[in-house]
């Protein structure tokens, strides 16, 4: 309840300034006190069905699950008592008595909560001899799910997003007691566009993922913050890498997943199905080289190539997908050359009322505060990127773009440039949203950032413009002051 | 000439063999001091002889190897060392008497390839020239190791030259002659009711001393192998590899033969063994073995192969007992203890033979 | 002159240890002793003996029903200081065991025989031979072991 009364309650003996009617769990964790849980996720509905967050209030007789106790004014709040770490071994226990200890073949292992609570809170050998409770393993839900019903401790997590986020309400909890599972109704797949989610809210390894399953373990993935380039949204990601250890020897992919990161404003928790598996454009088709008319050269070949459009009219054709900082160096460098300039992006798409807006491109936005205009022109040699569909034909063409295509032997030069993941900058989302992504990679091949291709250009026309990535970043940001003002 | 010729073939021939048989001997004696084995493996036709056909290999190996000249060497002298070193140390060995001249038909024919009247300033002569070799060959190099072991090479071994020289003056005054043959001959006399053979080593101990000692620091082995000093400077050969290298590896064992040769010759009574006169064995308890003139010179070419082998083996054992010199003692040996030594021998010697005569 | 004589004492030494290896290698060589008196081992015939704790080459067991007992846990790779260790994992659609390895490679020639990946195995499926020392291979390649070459026999 946002705008509340502002109250004091006592956890742990700290005193903690909250509004009125946030739940205590979610005041403690913004206090600093992580209170375990397994059921509770911040963007979702409230469950109180996994027992792991229960707190002793005093004046209460009893200890209460913080995940459902809104805080009152002056409560006194502890988290960390004997009584309740021997509860949540118990409670442990329990999970554990049906939880098969499959970490080895478990995608979960290393991120799964199950683990870590274990080893912090457990960590004794089971008491119950029976055999465990036998259920359905490997069943597919559809999309990208698998979902191992042995290893799910029915937090509900997966069925409460299908209800509250999605509304598409595919799953549900079926049989009693200890043969209850998680199951489909009946003729339904999961097969919304949100899907993937599943995957990370599962605390446990019982819904996985096919795209990532058993290729790689979390443990050895490096972790990089960055912007999704698919939609005009800009949801905050997590691009997960691997490029050292033996594996480069033997296969090329660099980039296994990408996970949400939260940022309330932008993306909440979540990403759609199309920013989660549509990274290997990163890694596959990549064009490592420059070409000329399909055949490998090399950059100063490329340069001597560049200098022969000297003197002719030129329009370079800037796409959505640059960042903010190359747009301003290249619309600086067309001014320079004389050149004239205008914008290409991919048509819009499909929308919904939960992330995915109409306009496909990372930066529309940012273009549009520079002024950029999509027109097109009918000049002798055009200077395209990423998107060769919109070269003009019967006209010399020059082409910056990633990944290859059917016709390339047609362009007179193809630069190869860096995917978004190689690079660092800042896209302007549709909320006009200043966003910046880092860089996870190095360059694939000999391929280079737009702005290094930008101070190749200035290099090849005698000019002196160098890349200065902050430099520009300044640059642009007093024109979005002017933007926003106005 | 025919029998020069003849003589040639068998007398190198045979020093050959003895220098491969010598490196074979190095390999074991070495091996044994130390608690190995040594070379074992070589194998001919399913007999391995415990590494008796070593040396053969070793010499193919030799033979094959890539012989690899750097571009930047000295070529005529570069090319010309290796055969020098080993002339040098082979020609002399044709100087030793290996057995007794043979009268045929009243010409009087030795059995060394030169039988010369002045062997003595001969051997010493040639010795004193095979530092050339050396000296061109680390010059050639265009090496700077190479260039110090060559001077090395050439300071020790001018500086024992002395010393060698003068040991052997002391042996000359004994036995008067210039001839290899007749200092062997002399030495064939028997004191004290003819049972101790007047040989070089008992009447001049001192000499035989200082002789192997400057011989050693001539050979350039181990006590004295400062040119060479694998574990420092590598040395003059530094730049050669193959058959090249192996010249200076086969002149090296030769002078062992040399040096061992000529010990025998001038302190061990050369090729009789002790009682062996013109027509045969005459022992001093009485009994004599008289033979023919060919059996006798079999027997004598036998014995000196053993004495020989005696010294090598000795020498070898001293090689694989001492460590490396430095190099001011290597000098202050020379000049301050060999020299005056042989010096003070050639005095006393002088002094006895005055007061016998 | 004291140096002189520990001089004629080297000699001795030398000369004694010549002399008492040669009389015991001939007899043994001729088959009247058992004592060589040398200390070299004749390595292609004889061999030194193996201790019990020695590390070398790597072995994959299999299952009783021939499956390889490996499940792509990745622990190995993990616990590999050298990284040498190369996994690639695979579904198997049969086996209850979901998991299992596609390629599972060992790079001997970066191995450096800790035996961490043996310690680290969860299925007992790496192990660590003792007895064949000989693993040199012309080519680096063939030092890398695949499944194939770690279980055979």
């Amino acid at each position: 309840m946002p705008g509340g009364k502002r109250i004091k309650i006592i956890i742990d003996g700290r005193e903690v300034e909250t509004e009125a009617g946030t739940l205590l769990i979610k005041a403690a964790e913004d206090a600093g006190i992580y209170i375990p849980r397994l059921c509770y996720h911040e963007g979702l509905r409230p469950d109180g069905n996994c027992r792991m967050c229960l707190v002793e209030i005093e004046g209460l007789r009893k200890p209460v699950p913080s995940c459902m106790t809104p805080v009152r004014e002056g409560m006194v709040v502890r988290t960390n008592t004997p009584a309740l770490q021997e509860h949540r071994k118990k409670v442990l226990e329990f999970i554990l008595t049906s939880h098969p200890m499959d970490c080895p073949i478990c995608d979960q292992a290393g991120e799964c909560v199950l683990q870590d609570y274990y080893f912090t809170y457990d960590l004794e050998d089971r008491r119950y001899l029976e055999d465990r409770e036998r259920k359905p393993k490997r069943v597919h839900w559809g999309k990208n799910l698998i979902y191992d019903a042995e290893r799910c401790i029915l937090c509900r997590r997966c069925v409460r997003f299908l209800e509250d986020v999605t509304k598409t309400r595919e799953l549900g909890v079926f049989e009693r007691g200890i043969h209850s599972y998680i199951g489909l109704f009946d003729g339904r797949k999961i097969e919304n566009n949100y899907s993937g989610n599943l995957v990370d809210i599962c605390p446990v390894g019982a819904i996985t993922d096919l795209d990532f399953r058993f290729k790689m373990r979390v443990w050895f993935l490096d972790r990089t913050p960055s912007i999704c380039p698919f939609c005009g949204r800009g949801c905050n990601i997590e691009i997960h890498t691997n490029t050292d250890r033996l594996r480069n020897r033997f296969s090329s992919q660099r980039v296994f997943r990408i996970k949400p990161r939260k940022r309330p404003d932008v993306n909440g928790w979540w990403i759609c199905d199309e920013g989660r598996y549509s990274y290997k454009f990163i890694d596959e088709g990549r064009i490592l080289h420059p070409l000329s008319n399909g055949r490998k050269i090399t950059w100063e070949a490329a340069g001597k190539k560049l200098r022969e459009i000297i003197g002719k009219e030129v329009r370079v054709y800037l796409s959505a997908w640059m960042s903010n900082e190359e747009l301003i160096y290249w619309k600086r460098l067309a001014e320079l050359l004389q050149w004239k300039v205008s914008l290409v992006k991919r048509p819009d798409g499909d929308e919904d009322k939960l992330l995915r807006v109409k306009d496909k491109n990372p930066n529309t936005t940012g273009s549009k505060i520079l002024g950029i205009k999509e027109e097109r022109g009918n000049e002798e040699v055009s200077v395209v990127f990423h998107f060769p569909e919109f070269a003009p034909e019967h006209r010399i063409k020059i082409g910056i773009f990633t990944n290859e295509f059917p016709d390339m032997e047609r362009w007179e030069l193809i630069l190869p440039a860096a995917v978004f993941a190689e690079k660092e900058g800042h896209w302007t989302n549709f909320q006009g949203k200043l966003q910046k992504f880092q860089k996870a990679l190095e360059p694939l091949g000999e391929a280079r950032e737009e702005g290094k291709i930008g101070e190749f250009f200035a290099g090849a026309f005698g000019i002196e413009l160098p890349w200065e990535r902050q430099e520009m970043e300044r640059e642009f940001l007093k024109e979005y002051k002017k933007w926003s003002g106005s | 000439m025919v029998w020069v010729v003849i003589k040639v073939v068998v007398i190198f021939t045979w020093a050959l063999v003895t220098v491969l048989y010598i490196t074979l001997l190095e390999r074991k004696e070495s091996a044994l001091i130390q608690d190995r084995i040594g070379a074992n493996r070589a194998e001919v036709l399913g007999l391995r002889l415990n590494g008796l056909f070593q040396p053969f290999a070793d010499a193919l190996k030799m033979f094959f190897k890539e012989d690899y000249t750097p571009p930047f060497v000295d070529r005529p002298f570069y090319l010309a060392a290796p055969l020098l070193a080993l002339i040098f140390a082979l020609v002399p060995v044709g100087a030793i008497p290996v057995a007794d001249s043979l009268n045929l038909g009243g010409k009087e024919f030795s059995l060394s390839v030169i039988g010369s009247n002045v062997g003595v300033v001969l051997v010493l002569s040639l010795l004193s020239l095979g530092i050339y070799g050396v000296i061109l060959g680390g010059y050639g190099s265009k090496n700077k190791y190479g260039l110090v072991g060559g001077m090395r090479a050439t300071a020790q071994v001018i500086s024992y030259e002395v010393a060698l020289g003068l040991s052997l003056v002391g042996v000359l005054l004994v036995f008067p002659s210039l001839n290899l043959n007749e200092i062997v001959h002399m030495q064939n006399r028997y004191v004290l009711g003819g049972w101790v053979p007047l040989w070089g080593i008992i009447l001049q101990p001192l000499a035989a001393a200082l002789f192997l000692i400057a011989g050693m620091a001539e050979n350039k082995r181990v006590p004295f192998d400062l040119p060479e000093g694998e574990s420092e400077i590598i040395g003059y050969f530094l730049e050669y590899s193959g058959m090249k290298f192996g010249m200076f590896f086969v002149a090296d064992f030769v002078e062992v033969l040399l040096l061992a040769g000529l010990f025998t010759t001038f302190f061990l009574g050369g090729y009789n063994p002790p009682y062996l006169f013109q027509d045969g064995f005459h022992f001093p308890w009485g009994g004599t073995w008289l033979l023919s003139p060919v059996w006798i010179r079999l027997i004598q070419f036998i014995t000196f192969n053993i004495k020989l082998w005696i010294m090598v083996w000795f020498l070898l054992l001293i090689r694989w007992t001492y460590p490396r010199y430095r190099f001011d003692q290597l000098m202050d040996l020379g000049w301050k203890s060999l020299i005056p030594l042989s010096i003070f021998n050639i005095i006393i010697t002088s002094g006895v033979m005055a007061v016998i005569k | 002159m004291r140096l002189f004589w520990e001089a004629i004492k080297g000699l001795g030494i030398t000369g004694k240890h010549l002399i008492v290896n040669l009389w015991k290698f001939s007899l043994y060589y001729v088959g009247l002793s058992r004592d060589k008196g040398v200390v070299t081992i004749e390595y292609p015939e004889e061999r030194r003996e193996t201790f019990p704790r020695v590390r070398l080459r790597h072995r994959l067991l299999r299952r009783e029903d021939g499956r390889v007992r490996c499940v792509a846990c990745f622990m190995c790779a993990t616990a590999c200081p050298s990284q040498c260790i190369y996994i690639e994992a695979e579904e198997d659609p049969e086996h209850p065991l979901e998991k299992r390895p596609k390629q599972f490679l060992i790079d001997l020639g970066k191995c450096a025989y800790c035996g961490f990946c043996v310690e680290a195995c969860p299925e007992d499926a790496l192990r660590m031979d003792v007895h064949i020392p000989e693993l040199a291979e012309y080519e680096r390649e063939n030092l890398i072991y695949d499944i194939e070459k770690l279980t055979k026999e």
